[in-house]
């Protein structure tokens, strides 16, 4: 933004004539002309929390005369210590936007065509239920044929959890095999739980690949830069946000994470730094961790990850001997092969040095219980096993593994998915391998979206059902697990303003459309509605409600009892009851019971390997189309090091052409930068859209999606989004 | 004229907490009402950088944000024509949109780039310390969103103050200082 104006004088200067003629988007403040009534400008506050990304913000909503004006951040809300993001900011526009889905659609051209007709609610059910009850009639009946596609983390997710269980499908997909599933996995098996680091007290963090300054996790994000104090450690192959702040940044080789975790217990055990009081009173299996990370110098490591041995040897010893230091664990995981053994590795690194339920550590969660939402089971005698059951180790059958599952539907493998009933995922942007996704959007019967927006993936939908925008809407409480745990609520700032409902509404309409066995209908099965859960989640919790309406927050005063493991009160989740290094479990299964460094594939002469990560400004691929934002960034660039550029005779802002290894091709501006390594090319999420309704990114650069090859592992199912080579060429 | 004498705005810049995520540009647009239309010349405050510097894997990147300094010794208030910028009572400089002719002197007398044409406004525009919200008590917009608390802002006057104890503690300096400008915007070393 380093923009000069006064360079823009000459032609503003010369502009001046015509500045009456310069219309203002008024959108923002149409309402009062709308109203017919003259403004009172008071200004009101409604609390409520923000849907712009997973850490939902908690805000007070700035609004004048029923329209939105900003979004101001509730100082009292300290998960996210009083601080409202460039996104959160730039949500406020989202009600406003002309181009988000104003009323149900039905397709009337062909899929991704952008044809449509505007209909009533039933109209479109109607629509979605006669299709679906006609491939489920030829199925045989069996209702396994229809996929339920939902984001993590919306409030009203339980209902769409609900819908398809009563409905009787037990293909489930949704976010975390995009993401995060090693992680959580690798973790589990080691401590029983996926901890988070009190990164507040923690004065010595090692962030691996977590890009915290451009992808924001509260508090971390605001714990780790807001006190520069703080050694960070760096490991990254992109010199990133958080590599500018970073006390040391290591450009490390792309999957070698693991043996940097493996040199660094070489050196700690070797030395005799660890933690013995931990590790004999708390955990299990450390004799075979030992003898296993002999082998693992950091003279060999330093062959693999290309970070000197020396280097290695002081971070080790320095994490050894700074009290509260941590080995920070990330979320977004899936990055290359073992990825759930690396994250194991890194969770014991953590663990021989006792970094784990002490100030600065990783902490388990805690959360505040909610009432349980509860409703009748549907049973069904057709129900088949999910399609990719057998392929997945430890499969969560509410996640799904995305891209198993996706081969498998496209094979028809064992049976035929005829139907995907999507809950707000963009999965056309965002599981890799846009090309298959669309493939097997081609053999299905019937699509449905719902959304806010035109994402890619309701641009390719046959009936799109428009929910109403986040600030529009009355959500059920959420409890937000955390080492400071909150209960969060969503209330509407200004009526919906166009034909929307809100998630409950909408599956509750769309279940009446669809019998059970018996011939009951399954809206039957909801019962009261969304404010009437509100209060029976908070039951247990005299004037909680009323805390949740008033502030957009409540918390009992509860936080993670630290200490709470090592003194026994709460017991570790692992087979064992301790923190596992050697797995009877993994060994049991025919896995690595220690986490065993296999080589990275050497990238050929001329190829890159592709990275992906974040920005500040955007939420994965919803945010580019944002006005406010998207003016940081009109388009992306592909990341191309100085020297590799040379050779390749590219320049910044040349055009090139980039290739996959499975028919993946896309055309994007050349970014030359110091700041990536020779050997790797990345681009931003969010631009290159299909959808013609995402005006600001469509057609602008590239996806993501349209480049990553299809690559997952097989323990927790998670996608590898660091598996794809591609090559480039100047067009 | 609005603001109270025995005021003494001024704000403390820690760009070391800096990472660039520009919640501070969003802020103050929405905050202000601000209508960019994605003109990129269009913004009250503002994030420098000379990008990434120096040859891989020796890098380093630094951050700088910024905005209008409210000097106290004002060259956009000196030449404006039709007094259009003026000061309020407890320092800061203001716009009388209406008064303004656009003829943008102040934007060449101003030693920190913070002025722009609005054509949303008709006339010339610059930060406002949020005037409307430090008189109710609030804190500007760019101060309360920001992520990681980069600025610290208050009153000079009240040795009590945050700004008064860091500006009493920590190391500091104001950008070109040659320019005579006295600046309220303090930066921390």
């Amino acid at each position: 933004m380093s923009i000069s104006r006064r360079n823009f004088l000459k032609g503003s200067v010369a502009g001046i004539g015509c500045l009456g003629l310069v219309p203002v988007a008024g959108m923002r403040f149409a309402g009062w002309a709308e109203a017919g009534k003259q403004p009172s400008g008071v200004l009101n506050y409604v609390a409520s929390s923000c849907a712009i990304c997973t850490n939902k913000c908690v805000f007070r909503g700035q609004v004048v005369d029923g329209v939105i004006r900003r979004l101001e951040p509730e100082p009292e809300f300290t998960k996210a210590r009083g601080m409202m993001c460039a996104r959160g900011n730039a949500g406020a526009a989202t009600p406003y936007d002309p181009d988000r889905v104003k009323y149900p659609l039905i397709r009337t051209g062909k899929r991704g065509e952008g044809k449509w007709k505007k209909a009533t609610w039933d109209e479109a059910y109607a629509y979605i239920a006669e299709k679906t009850n006609k491939v489920v009639a030829e199925e045989g009946g069996h209702r396994s044929c229809i996929g339920f596609v939902s984001s993590e983390g919306t409030y009203h997710e339980h209902y769409w959890n609900q819908f398809r269980e009563i409905f009787g499908s037990p293909n489930s997909l949704r976010h975390p095999t995009l993401c995060l599933s090693s992680n959580i996995r690798g973790n589990m098996s080691v401590f029983g739980t996926y901890p988070w680091a009190d990164v507040k007290n923690s004065p010595y963090i090692i962030l691996a690949g977590a890009d915290r300054a451009e992808s924001f996790f509260t508090p971390d994000t605001m714990d780790m830069f807001g006190d520069p104090r703080k050694t960070i450690i760096c490991l990254d192959p992109r010199f990133t946000r958080t590599a500018a702040k970073a006390t040391r940044w290591y450009p490390i080789k792309p999957g070698t994470d693991m043996a940097f975790a493996l040199a660094m217990m070489h050196v700690i055990i070797g030395e005799n730094r660890y933690d013995k009081e931990f590790v004999s009173n708390h955990c299990v299996g450390f004799d075979e961790l030992a003898q296993h990370v002999r082998q693992y110098t950091p003279r060999w490591a330093e062959q693999e990850t290309e970070i000197p041995a020396a280097e290695i040897e002081k971070i080790a010893r320095d994490f050894a001997s700074t009290p509260g230091a941590v080995y920070y664990p990330g979320r977004r995981s899936g990055w290359q092969g073992e990825d759930v053994q690396m994250r194991r590795a890194v969770a014991m690194v953590n663990a021989i040095c006792g970094s784990f339920d002490r100030p600065g550590g990783l902490i388990p969660n805690a959360s505040i219980p909610l009432r349980n939402y509860f409703y009748e089971p549907a049973w069904y005698d057709l129900t088949r096993p999910r399609l990719e059951a057998d392929d997945v180790t430890f499969l969560n059958p509410r996640d799904g593994s995305w891209i198993a599952w996706r081969e498998r539907a496209l094979r028809a493998d064992p049976y035929a998915i005829r139907g995907l009933f999507i809950y707000k995922q963009n999965v056309v942007d965002s599981v890799p391998d846009r090309s298959k996704t669309l493939e097997l959007f081609d053999k299905l019967d019937i699509i449905v979206s719902i959304d806010t927006y035109m994402s890619d993936t309701a641009w390719h939908a046959d009936v799109v059902l428009p929910e109403s925008n986040y600030l529009e809407r009355f959500d059920p409480p959420y409890s937000l697990a955390g080492i400071v745990p909150y209960v969060v609520i969503r209330q509407p700032l200004i009526k919906p303003l166009y034909d929307t409902k809100p998630g409950f509404d909408i599956i509750k309409g769309l279940a009446g459309y669809f019998a059970d066995e018996d011939g009951d209908f399954l809206n039957e099965y909801f019962e009261g509605d969304v404010e009437s859960h509100a209060s029976n989640f908070m039951a247990d919790y005299p004037g909680g409600l009323e805390m949740l309406k008033e502030k957009g927050f409540f918390t009992d005063g509860r936080k993670a009892e630290i200490g709470a493991y090592r003194s026994g009160k709460s017991a570790i989740n692992t087979p064992s009851g301790k923190v596992e290094f050697y797995s009877e479990d993994f060994a049991g299964r025919g896995l690595d019971p220690l986490p065993t460094y296999k080589p990275v594939e050497e990238i050929p002469e001329n190829r890159f390997r592709f990275l992906v990560g974040r920005h500040a400004i955007h939420t994965h691929s919803m945010t580019a189309a944002f006005p406010e934002l998207n003016w940081h960034m009109p388009e992306n660039s592909v990341w191309i090091n100085t020297r590799s550029a040379k050779k390749l005779g590219i320049k910044s802002g040349d055009t090139v052409q980039m290739k996959n290894r499975t028919g993946g091709e896309v055309k994007i501006k050349a970014r030359v930068t110091e700041a990536i390594r020779p050997d790797c090319v990345f681009y931003a999420h969010g631009y290159g859209s299909l959808s013609k309704a995402k005006r600001l990114v469509h057609g602008k650069g590239a996806a993501q999606a349209a480049i990553l090859e299809s690559h997952f592992e097989s323990i927790s199912g998670n996608a590898l989004m660091h598996e794809t080579i591609v090559e480039i060429r100047r067009v | 004229m609005a603001g109270a004498k025995n005021k003494h705005w001024a704000m403390v810049i820690d760009s070391a907490k800096c990472i660039d995520c520009k919640a501070c540009d969003v802020a103050c647009k929405r905050e202000n009402g601000i209508e960019a239309n994605g003109r990129r010349e269009v913004y009250r405050n503002w994030i420098t950088s000379k990008g990434v510097e120096g040859t891989y894997p020796n890098l380093k990147q630094r951050f700088e944000p910024s905005q209008c300094h409210h000097c106290a010794n004002t060259p956009c208030y000196k030449v404006c024509p039709t007094s259009a910028t003026y000061k309020n009572d407890d320092g800061l400089i203001m716009m009388d949109y209406k008064r303004c002719i656009v003829c943008s002197t102040c934007i060449a007398a101003c030693p920190y780039d913070a002025r722009y044409v609005s054509k949303q406004k008709k006339a010339i525009d610059k930060c406002t310390f949020c005037a409307h919200r430090i008189y109710t008590g609030k804190l500007p917009a760019c101060v309360d969103t920001c992520p990681t608390k980069v600025r610290v802002f208050g009153d000079l006057n009240d040795p009590e103050s945050e700004v008064s104890k860091i500006l009493a503690s920590r190391h500091y300096f104001v950008i070109k200082p040659e320019a005579g400008t006295k600046p309220n915007l303090y930066y921390l070393t």
